[in-house]
């Protein structure tokens, strides 16, 4: 009698997963992202899913990717390589994508060699260290490498602020090490000194000591790097010593976080950033604006944009992939993405390198009377 | 000279950090012979219950921080009464309570970060503490607080231990449990009673680290660290010796990197607790004691 009930069972399953498949005949392209929603990085990962999410509306909404439904399965990255490696290999081996979104540097140089072997392309959408240049066949940036970043406010804090002698203070992870090594390069190839770098563990909670010895220096400037809050809490830490020096920083300083941390303590802060303008009257970059601001009720920033970007980047390789006849793999994705050199964005037109690398126009902005404000954009 | 100061204050108000918590560490460890690591977690939580409480809900801060105090206090005596005295009575060796607490530890810490994230809570937006500036040599509002509330505490502990009638019994049940026994002295109650009085003296430091740092959910382990070289440094079962040496930490741990790179803060607290468990495992204000009971 168990038997029996078993073989009813067993077929009733079998009917009932008969009855769903052809439902669900419509086809999904799956791709993964390995973003960090949690730990110091957090906000970015925020940012990169809120731009992401309007990009997959508009693809799902248009017909998708030649019929094919985008979505995308995200796997908390938490700031960690370790924890990222692991999720990677899940989207990877378990839900087959042919393609992943990475951001944050550590993380993205950690995932590389996975990507590599199981050729499968990594888009990052975030991560700028300098070690990421040719590292992989597999792994292409949508955002400028911070090579050009340092380049840029290196000339912009010597030749316009006529800044001399510079302190670095940086975390000590692949993001700031890497950035402050270029610094140090290009800022002495000016004719600047380095005064001395100061390094604090990532989400360290203090960094006094780190500014007393900065302070004790007495730079010109420093150049200073921290992700999102802890970014706020150093600037507040340094109004609370007396440290009145100048600060140039990246990319990173723009998030809302940095500046309800840190409140008037961020004002004067000059950084340089992938150039983005919310107001912009470019087609494309309105259309996004729009549609970021129906989704989300906010205006998005640059790295939302890149983002969505990159989701556009990927669904137009998968389409070239699919038009040649060719069956969606890691490897043909790899070849597609290849094939587009250019790609006009939200931020601008996106000129793909062999290295691996992405050129975009940069914008030196500044942070006064609570807004971030451009000062003058750069072109390459 | 001026950084030399600097690092200095800097290290003192670190150091009434370091010697709070490490006050309420020594007086268990003392007491009962554990080393109590959820004490971490007691310290984690304070801070995510007063930050809760005070900036999420809007709660005024004297009811805040009673509540806080009955939480801390809480964990406190039910880890001893439920988890601490169960394992004894079975006959427990010292080392799986020691690894039982850690993992309490771990749990809490990792329960935390996922109903809160690992992100770091802000209790202070924007400027708000008042600034010294001493010859160059800032001191905030709040560093001074830290360093009043330390010494207040620190003084009333060792007032207690020594005038009232309760600190008399956790001071004979410290040097010797079955003569505290014999006496007549109910030593399963001087124990939950001594992580009450622990476990509230977390309370002070997990709040002013808040406000002065940030809250993370893993601020309790590093703390418990800490704890653990004061208390070796300081001498084992010496509440006035953990104190101090909590306060020395903060300072050496700060002018040690004075001409050496910010980075070693950590290898030189380290370096502190591997010199004195070679040279002088008693440590500085410690007593010889060989005990064969738990």
């Amino acid at each position: 009698m168990t038997g029996f009930k078993k073989c009813l069972l067993l077929s009733l399953a079998a009917v009932l997963v008969g009855m769903v498949s052809p439902a669900s005949a419509q086809k999904t392209i799956s791709i993964g992202g390995v973003l960090p929603f949690t730990g110091g990085a957090s906000v970015y990962g925020q940012y990169a899913k809120e731009g992401i999410a309007v990009a997959i509306d508009e693809i799902n909404q248009k017909g998708g990717i030649k019929g094919a439904k985008l979505e995308i399965i995200y796997e908390d990255s938490q700031t960690n390589p370790r924890v990222a490696v692991g999720g990677l290999q899940k989207l990877i081996q378990i839900n087959k994508v042919p393609a992943v979104l990475i951001e944050q540097s550590s993380v993205t140089l950690a995932c590389v060699p996975v990507a590599e072997q199981n050729k499968i392309p990594l888009l990052n959408v975030g991560a700028v260290t300098p070690g990421l240049i040719g590292v992989g066949q597999y792994l292409f940036s949508n955002i400028p490498n911070g090579v050009l970043e340092v380049d840029v406010i290196a000339e912009h804090g010597f030749k316009t602020l006529g800044y001399r002698k510079m302190a670095l203070l940086h975390p000590k992870d692949d993001f700031g090490t890497g950035m402050a090594k270029r610094m140090n390069e290009v800022w002495r190839k000016l004719g600047g000194q380095i005064l001395g770098a100061e390094t604090f563990e990532l989400n360290s909670v203090e960094h006094r000591t780190q500014l007393s010895k900065i302070k004790a220096m007495a730079p010109d400037v420093i150049y200073s790097l921290a992700y999102g809050k802890e970014m706020g809490v150093l600037l507040k830490e340094a109004e609370e010593l007396g440290l009145k020096v100048p600060i140039l920083s990246s990319a990173t300083f723009e998030a809302p976080q940095v500046i309800s941390v840190a409140g008037k303590a961020a004002e004067g802060v000059v950084y340089v950033t992938p150039s983005f303008d919310a107001n912009s009257t470019d087609p494309i970059t309105a259309n996004f604006v729009k549609l970021f601001k129906a989704r989300h009720g906010k205006e998005p920033e640059q790295y939302a944009g890149t983002a969505y970007d990159a989701i556009f980047i990927l669904a137009k390789a998968f389409e070239k992939v699919i038009d040649s006849k060719r069956e969606l793999t890691g490897e043909n994705v790899r070849w597609a993405i290849r094939e587009i050199r250019q790609f006009p964005g939200v931020s601008g037109v996106a000129i793909l390198q062999d290295d691996g690398t992405v050129l975009k126009p940069m914008a030196v902005k500044e942070y006064r009377n609570g807004v971030f404000r451009t000062i003058k954009v750069v072109r390459f | 000279m001026t950084l030399f100061f600097q690092l200095l204050a800097n290290g003192i108000a670190l150091g009434a950090i370091y010697a709070l918590v490490a006050l309420g560490f020594s007086l268990i460890f003392g007491v009962t012979r554990t080393f109590h690591f959820v004490h971490g977690s007691v310290y984690v939580a304070a801070a995510y219950c007063y930050y809760t409480l005070h900036v999420v809900l809007g709660w005024n801060v004297v009811l805040t921080v009673a509540c806080t105090l009955v939480l801390a206090v809480a964990m406190g005596v039910l880890t001893e009464t439920q988890l601490y005295r169960r394992m004894r009575r079975s006959g427990a060796l010292p080392l799986t309570i020691f690894i039982a607490a850690f993992g309490v530890l771990i749990t809490i810490q990792n329960l935390i970060a996922i109903f809160y994230g690992n992100d770091a809570r802000n209790l202070r937006p924007g400027l708000t503490v008042q600034r010294f500036d001493i010859g160059g040599v800032v001191i905030t509002s709040l560093q001074i607080q830290m360093v009043v509330v330390a010494v207040v505490l620190f003084v009333a502990l060792l007032a207690f231990l020594r005038y009232t009638k309760l600190g008399r019994m956790m001071r004979a049940v410290s040097s010797s449990p079955e003569m505290a026994r014999i006496v007549g002295i109910d030593v399963d109650r001087v124990y939950w009673l001594t992580y009450a009085v622990g476990s509230a003296l977390a309370v002070p430091a997990a709040i002013l680290v808040s406000y002065e740092f940030q809250a993370t959910p893993d601020m309790g382990t590093w703390a418990v660290l800490m704890a653990v070289i004061a208390l070796i440094v300081g001498g084992i079962g010496s509440v006035f010796g953990a104190g101090l040496a909590g306060m020395f930490l903060g300072i050496v741990t700060n002018l040690g990197v004075w001409k050496i790179p910010s980075e070693w803060q950590s290898a030189i607290a380290f370096g502190i607790l591997i010199v004195f468990i070679v040279a002088k495992p008693t440590g500085i204000f410690g007593q010889q004691f060989d005990r064969k009971d738990g």
